[in-house]
């Protein structure tokens, strides 16, 4: 069952950045209970259990999840406040080749991926953390943008974000999403500042005017550089894989309110022609008792409207605040500028 | 054993073509490859529906029989290292998986029997598996652009004689007995082989079984001379009627919701087993197996169980992108609430 609000998530990232082992530990983090009581769930049980098993996997056996074939897996989620549905998410996992690979090809994943970035609402670029164990200098930068898979991202992004805003949609929200964040040393790790600013230079793009982009560390485990196929359960230890979509969500609900309190306004206007209207129906001796009767009934309508946007302003603002709160230490760049007021 | 589609050459076997999918070493690009036809759109879509992932062959491979567009695919889908050692972990050291398989031009071509494939399986595929992967294995991803056409080859059965799989005791028989399409999976579990008609579709499968009468959406608009279960000689097979198109055949991935019944022959007597016809002593090996993995009904009385699947969703009509296309949606929440919240009795 749908609720008929969607958010659609789509993650970029090359062979082996990690994308799967994220959906797990997102969706094993979430499913249990997130923040202020948000869960994450999958509707269909079936789903539920095939992921929780493959996660169940990991942590009692270190077994790292099946690569992903050339297939699109989608996936329907959805985020509750407590037991209400708020809202479905809507992901799809694939392998990280169908990035590099042509449209005409015969793989029809690639294809599949493009369409989908085309419509999704956020994004996030998966960039694998062994690529960002040191700063990023100018030497080194066409090198690890080819290796990081962010300038086929980058140009895949461009193509993305021009033709919305031919066709005046909001370009989508992005996530700098880097895993295994645990073989950047600490010290580089915990400066968000520094490392906003090397990505900064691998990929512009995300830190330009009209685009909201959060960077955001998450790991697993303490694996290191090697990445074999079954990890040392001992080394398990995830962080922070849940605050990409917790941000999503926030964005989402930060928009949200705007567009009621858009809505608000505008209904208002109305409200206030109305009353204009019937001021000058009261006037004088002769009234027209059916168009005053119509202008009550219309501006009691609208009324009832600009109360309802107001209502879903304050709940979208109040859930953007909450969820925002989760993302303490993070950066969030609004416009290329790290917002102070997010 | 011949299936009559002998070629010009007149080798009864020619028509067969391999397909073989697993990533390389070094490249995250799967397909080796597979006849590119127009027509067989099927072919990759099945594959990756039987391979789900990778998931459930650890121990043991999953034998794949399927029938599509007058087009029949026999394979397997197993761990790299079964298929050659050499060959069988890519550069992060994780273990590949891959299948590996023959896809003919004759619907009613013949396959050898269950047996005889799962005793040879490993030698037959590594051998095209070793062949086609070998060529790609540690070539740039740059240069494996495209999937390699497939060649008619000889299959690896051709010398053997060990009786037809439309033997009544084989694994295969009820599905290569089908008119239509059809995906069969087989695989050990333990002692046990465990056998899945139309993997995507058990549900109709089981109530075929189970003697509900109502044709599912490959027997009703196909209709059959006589019950599968009976196991007659391959000349009563009834003949196929013209084929449906592609699209009302077509596989279901297992996150898709159930088709709704469209407007065809909908529900009603149809040329399946009746009631009780599917059990006693006449039921077949795969009807008997099937009872075994899927849980049967309470009642056998023809009446159909409710369905698990949801309708699918409206249309929706709103704009398509960012939170202000949900606008509306949370403006009716919104009223819902607040609504609920008035009629709610003050607390004392």
């Amino acid at each position: 069952m749908t609720i008929g609000r969607e958010l659609k998530v789509t993650a970029l990232g090359t062979k082996v950045s990690g994308k799967t082992t994220f959906l797990l530990g997102m969706y094993a983090e979430l499913s249990a209970g997130g923040p202020h009581g948000y869960f994450l769930n999958a509707p269909d049980p079936d789903v539920d259990l095939d992921l929780g098993s493959r996660w169940d996997r990991l942590l009692d056996d270190g077994i790292l999840p099946e690569r992903t074939g050339a297939d699109v897996i989608p996936y329907h989620f959805q985020f509750l406040d407590g037991i209400r549905p708020l809202i479905d998410i809507d992901w799809f996992d694939y392998r990280g080749g169908a990035l590099t690979d042509a449209v005409e090809g015969s793989s029809g994943d690639v294809a599949e991926l493009h369409a989908r970035l085309q419509d999704s609402d956020c994004v996030y670029l998966v960039v694998d953390g062994g690529y960002l164990v040191d700063p990023i200098s100018r030497e080194v930068v066409r090198g690890t943008l080819a290796k990081t898979g962010l300038k086929r991202m980058s140009s895949l992004l461009q193509t993305v974000i021009q033709k919305k805003v031919q066709a005046e949609e909001p370009p989508p929200t992005l996530v700098l999403l880097i895993t295994k964040s645990d073989v950047i040393p600490q010290r580089r790790r915990e400066d968000l500042t520094s490392l906003s600013d090397d990505l900064r230079m691998l990929i512009p793009l995300a830190f330009t005017d009209g685009i909201t982009t959060l960077v955001c560390p998450v790991t697993v485990g303490n694996f290191g550089l090697d990445d074999p196929s079954q990890v040392s359960v001992e080394e398990i230890d995830p962080h922070g894989l849940h605050l990409p979509i917790v941000f999503s969500l926030a964005e989402y609900m930060r928009q949200l309110a705007l567009a009621a309190a858009y809505a608000g306004t505008a209904v208002g206007g109305r409200v206030a022609e109305l009353e204009e209207e019937l001021r000058a129906l009261n006037t004088g001796v002769f009234r027209n008792r059916s168009k005053i009767g119509l202008a009550r009934t219309e501006l009691a309508s609208i009324e009832e409207d600009q109360a309802t946007y107001g209502y879903v302003f304050e709940q979208a603002a109040k859930r953007a605040e909450m969820l925002f709160g989760e993302l303490g230490g993070l950066l969030v760049f609004r416009d290329g500028e790290a917002a102070t007021d997010v | 054993m011949s299936d009559g589609t002998m070629d010009p050459a007149g080798t009864a076997f020619a028509r067969w073509r391999p397909v073989v999918y697993g990533r390389t070493y070094r490249a995250d690009q799967w397909w080796r490859v597979r006849p590119l036809d127009v027509g067989l759109e099927w072919l990759p879509r099945t594959v990756l529906d039987v391979v789900r992932g990778g998931e459930g062959i650890a121990t043991e491979p999953r034998f794949v029989l399927a029938r599509q567009d007058e087009r029949l695919l026999l394979g397997v889908v197993a761990r790299a290292t079964r298929l050659n050692a050499e060959l069988a972990v890519a550069e992060d050291s994780r273990p590949l998986y891959a299948f590996v398989g023959w896809l003919s031009g004759a619907p009613r071509a013949e396959v050898p029997r269950f047996d005889t494939f799962e005793r040879h399986w490993s030698a037959w595929a590594g051998e095209l598996y070793t062949e086609w992967m070998s060529a790609d294995w540690s070539r740039h991803p740059s240069d494996l652009r495209s999937t390699n056409q497939a060649p008619s080859v000889l299959p690896p059965w051709r010398s053997l004689d060990e009786g037809a799989s439309t033997a009544v005791d084989d694994p295969w028989a009820h599905a290569l007995r089908r008119t239509g399409s059809f995906v069969a999976c087989a695989q050990r579990r333990g002692p046990e082989l465990v056998v899945e008609d139309d993997a995507a579709d058990q549900r109709a499968e089981f109530e075929e079984i189970a003697g509900d009468q109502t044709p599912t959406h490959h027997e009703a608009a196909e209709p059959t001379n006589g019950s599968y279960d009976e196991g007659g000689p391959e000349s009563t097979r009834p003949v196929p009627s013209e084929r449906e198109p592609y699209d009302q055949h077509e596989v279901r991935r297992r996150d898709q919701p159930e088709p709704e019944p469209g407007p065809g022959p909908g529900p009603g007597p149809g040329p399946g087993p009746g009631p009780g016809s599917g059990s006693g002593s006449r039921s077949s090996w795969f009807v008997r197996k099937v009872r075994e993995v899927v849980q049967p009904p309470a009642s056998e009385s023809g009446s159909r169980p409710p369905s698990s699947s949801p309708a699918p969703a409206p249309p929706r009509s709103r704009p398509a992108h960012g939170p202000a296309k949900d606008l509306e949606s949370w403006k009716e929440s919104a009223r819902a609430e607040q609504e609920a919240k008035q009629s709610r009795p003050p607390e004392p």
